[in-house]
C-alpha cells in the first residue's frame, strides 16, 4: 500500500493505542484531585517516549535488531536478566490488569459474572493473538482504540476554563499546598510520567518495526508516525486529565471503574457516548493485553536468542507462542484471585518506574553510537534529549518508592 | 545474606501493618466510600435520564463489590483510642450505599430522590469526617 | 571476517544463526584453547544454561541449575562462517545441536490447528 497510507494508519495506530488502564485511571485521578496542574507531566512523558521510540525505532530499521537483544549485548548477562526479570514482572501485571478490565467491560456489555468472563478474555486473547496477522492485530486495536476520541470531545463540551488549561502545562506546584498535598502531587507526577513512558510500548514498536521489515529508508516515516501520533494520544491523555478536573472533581467522585469513566461521556452524550467510550476502552485495553504479554515474550526470546516473531508460524518460533500463551494464562490467574485491576496496575506503574533507567538506557547507547548506526546515529538533538530524560527517568525512579510508601501508595 | 535481607523486611513490613491506624490511614477508606456514595447518586441520575439499563444495573453491581470491599478493609483498620469513634460513625454512614447499590444492582434504578436522600446524606458526612482527618 | 575482532564486544551475548538464517541461540561464554605456540586462541563457542550460570551470582547459579539443567553445547570456531551484529554460523543449528528445544515445544504444538 501506497507510502502515505501506511504512515497514516501508523499515526492512527500509535494514537489509539496511547491509553490503556493505567493511564486511564491516572489521568483522570490527576485531573480530579489536581485539576490541571499536571498537564505539564502529561506534555514531558510524551516527548519522552516520542524520543525513545524513535531511537528504538530507528534502530530497529536500521540494525533489525530489537531491544533486548541489545540490552544483553550492552549491559551484560546480570544486568540483562535484571532488566529482563523487571521487565517482564511489570509485563505480566499490566496485562493482568488489562485483562481484568476487558472483562469489566464485558460485564458492563452482558451482565454476565465477572470471573466467567475472565476465562473468555483469555480463550479470546489467545484465538486472536494465535490466528491473526501482526499488521491486522496493530490495525485492529489501534484503529478501534481511536474510539477513545469521545473523551476529547467530551472535554471539550465541558466547557474548561482553557486559560487554566493553558497554564497546567507550564509545572507547577498545586495551589493550596500543603506538606501531605506537595508529596502527593509528586507521587501523581511520577506515576503519570511513568504510565505514559511504560517500556513495553518502546519495546513493543521496536520490534514491531522487525515484524514490519523496516528499512533504512523507513527511518523518515518512524519518525512521522512517532511525532504526530504520540502527539494525538497525547491530546487524548490530556482531555481525560481536563474531564477529571472538570466532570469528576466537582461531584466529588475519584473514578476507579471503567464505568466510572464511561459516566462523563454518557452525561455529555446519552447512550451514544456511553457506548463508544465502552467500546474505545475496551479496544485499548485489548490491545495493551497484546501489547505487554507479545513484548514479554519478545523480550524473553530475544534475551534468550530463541527465534520469535508472530510473521512465523507458532511452530517455527515455539518456545516464543509458548511464552505469549504462559504470559495470558498468567495473568488471567493474577486477576481471577478477585484483586481489583486497577491496584494491580498501580503497582505495577510504580514498580516500572524503578526500571525505565535500566530499560532505557541501552536504547541510547546503541543509538548514539557511530560505529553501530552508521549516518543515523543520534543527531545533536536526539543526544540532548536522550539524556536529558535518561536524567529525569532516574530521577523518578530514586523518588518512586519512597513517595509510593509516604503516600500510602497515592491515595492518601 | 540476600535470605536475612528478605526476612527483616517481612517482619519489618509485617510490624508496619500492625501498629494503629492514624488519621492517615483512616481517611482513606472514608474517602473511598464518600467517592462511591457521590458515584451512587450519578449512577441513579444516570438511570432516570434513560441511560442503557444493563450498563446501570452491571456498574452498581461492580460499585456494590468495590463498597463492601472498602468497608471491610475500614473495618480492619484498629484506630488511635481518639478516632474510634469516627471509625464507628463511617461504618454506620455506610450501610446505605451498601444498600442502594444493591438495589440498583438488583435493576431497580432509578431509584426514587427520597431513596437516595440518605446516600447522599451520608457521603456529605463522610466528606466532612475525611475533610475532618486530612487537616 | 575483520582481522581483529573483539571478543566481548562482537561476540559474547550476541545472537547465534545458523546457514538457513534461523536463530539458534546467543554465545553465553567462550572456550579457550592452546594454540601453536601457546598463544591462547579461541576454540568454541558455548551455547546454553551450562555456559551462563557461571555468570551469575553464587545462589542465582544455584536456582538455575536446579530450574534449567547443566546442558551445554559446544559450536567449534570453524563453523563460524561470519561475524556481523550476529554470530552466523556455516552449519544448521540441528547439525550442531542447537535448538533442540525449540523442535522439541514445535512437536507438541504441531497437534494445533494453525501452528
Amino acid at each position: 500500500m501506497g507510502k502515505f497510507a501506511e504512515v497514516f494508519l501508523g499515526i492512527l495506530t500509535a494514537m489509539g493505542g496511547f491509553v490503556e488502564i493505567g493511564e486511564l485511571t491516572f489521568t483522570l485521578n490527576a485531573g480530579r484531585r489536581f485539576e490541571h496542574a499536571l498537564l505539564w507531566i502529561v506534555l514531558l512523558g510524551t516527548v519522552g517516549i516520542m524520543v525513545y521510540c524513535e531511537m528504538a525505532g530507528r534502530i530497529a530499521a536500521v540494525k533489525h535488531q530489537a531491544v533486548f537483544s541489545l540490552i544483553r549485548e550492552r549491559d551484560g548477562f546480570s544486568a540483562g536478566l535484571l532488566t529482563l526479570v523487571a521487565a517482564n514482572i511489570v509485563n505480566l501485571l499490566t496485562c493482568a490488569a488489562e485483562v481484568g478490565g476487558v472483562a469489566l467491560l464485558w460485564q458492563l456489555l452482558s451482565g454476565w459474572p465477572y470471573r466467567g468472563l475472565l476465562l473468555a478474555a483469555l480463550v479470546f486473547f489467545v484465538i486472536v493473538v494465535w490466528s491473526t496477522p501482526f499488521k491486522w492485530i496493530e490495525r485492529i486495536f489501534g484503529l478501534g482504540g481511536l474510539l477513545m476520541i469521545v473523551f476529547i470531545v467530551a472535554a471539550v463540551a465541558l466547557h474548561p476554563d482553557w486559560g487554566s488549561v493553558a497554564a497546567g502545562f507550564v509545572p507547577s506546584l498545586p495551589r493550596a499546598a500543603g506538606g501531605r498535598d506537595i508529596l502527593m502531587y509528586a507521587f501523581y507526577g511520577v506515576a503519570l510520567l511513568s504510565s505514559i513512558m511504560l517500556p513495553y510500548e518502546t519495546y513493543f514498536y521496536a520490534s514491531g518495526g522487525i515484524e514490519d521489515r523496516w528499512k533504512p529508508a523507513d527511518v523518515t516515516l518512524n519518525r512521522i508516525v512517532v511525532i504526530v501520533g504520540f502527539s494525538l494520544g497525547a491530546t487524548l491523555a490530556a482531555s481525560l486529565v481536563v474531564v477529571g478536573a472538570e466532570f469528576f472533581a466537582p461531584r466529588s467522585i475519584d473514578p476507579a471503574l471503567p464505568g466510572s469513566a464511561a459516566l462523563a461521556t454518557a452525561d455529555a452524550f446519552a447512550n451514544v457516548g456511553l457506548y463508544v467510550a465502552l467500546l474505545g476502552m475496551f479496544f485499548a485495553f485489548a490491545g495493551a493485553a497484546i501489547e505487554t504479554a507479545l513484548s514479554a515474550a519478545y523480550n524473553l526470546a530475544q534475551f534468550a536468542g530463541w527465534p520469535w516473531g508472530l510473521d512465523k508460524r507458532p511452530r517455527d518460533a515455539s518456545r516464543f507462542a509458548l511464552s505469549w500463551i504462559a504470559v495470558f494464562v498468567l495473568a488471567t490467574a493474577v486477576v481471577v484471585t478477585g484483586i481489583d485491576p486497577v491496584s494491580v496496575v498501580e503497582y505495577s506503574i510504580v514498580f516500572s518506574v524503578v526500571v525505565l533507567p535500566l530499560s532505557y538506557f541501552p536504547v541510547l547507547a546503541v543509538a548514539r553510537d557511530r560505529g553501530i548506526m552508521g549516518p543515523y546515529a543520534n543527531g545533536a538533538l536526539a543526544n540532548v534529549l536522550g539524556w536529558f530524560y535518561l536524567a529525569l527517568i532516574t530521577v523518578a525512579a530514586l523518588a518512586a518508592i519512597p513517595l509510593f510508601v509516604a503516600t500510602h501508595a497515592g491515595q492518601g | 545474606m540476600l535470605a536475612l535481607i528478605v526476612v527483616v523486611s517481612a517482619i519489618g513490613v509485617t510490624l508496619f501493618n500492625q501498629r494503629p491506624a492514624h488519621e492517615d490511614e483512616l481517611a482513606i477508606p472514608i474517602g473511598e466510600l464518600r467517592s462511591q456514595g457521590f458515584e451512587l447518586r450519578l449512577l441513579n441520575d444516570s438511570a432516570a435520564r434513560g441511560r442503557d439499563r444493563r450498563f446501570v444495573t452491571a456498574h452498581a453491581r461492580q460499585l456494590a463489590q468495590s463498597i463492601e470491599r472498602t468497608r471491610d478493609e475500614l473495618t480492619s483498620l484498629r484506630p488511635v483510642p481518639a478516632l474510634i469513634a469516627v471509625q464507628g460513625e463511617a461504618l454506620r454512614r455506610s450501610v446505605p450505599l451498601g444498600d442502594v447499590a444493591a438495589q440498583l444492582g438488583a435493576g431497580r434504578a432509578p431509584l426514587a430522590p427520597t431513596a437516595l436522600a440518605e446516600v447522599v446524606a451520608s457521603a456529605e458526612r463522610l466528606k466532612a469526617l475525611e475533610g475532618a482527618l486530612k487537616r | 571476517m575483520k582481522p581483529t575482532i573483539e571478543l566481548l564486544r562482537d561476540v559474547l551475548d550476541h545472537d547465534v544463526v545458523d546457514v538457513d538464517g534461523v536463530r539458534c541461540g546467543i554465545v553465553d561464554d567462550i572456550e579457550f584453547g592452546e594454540g601453536a605456540d601457546g598463544v591462547p586462541v579461541v576454540a568454541a563457542l558455548l551455547v546454553g544454561p551450562g555456559a551462563w550460570q557461571a555468570r551469575l551470582p553464587a545462589l542465582l547459579g544455584v536456582v538455575s541449575a536446579w530450574l534449567f539443567g547443566h546442558g551445554t553445547t559446544r559450536v567449534p570456531w570453524s563453523d563460524v562462517a561470519e561475524l556481523t551484529q550476529s554470530v552466523k554460523l556455516g552449519r544448521r543449528a540441528g547439525e550442531l545441536g542447537l535448538g533442540k528445544l525449540d523442535r522439541k515445544v514445535a512437536s507438541w504444538l504441531k497437534r494445533i490447528p494453525g501452528a
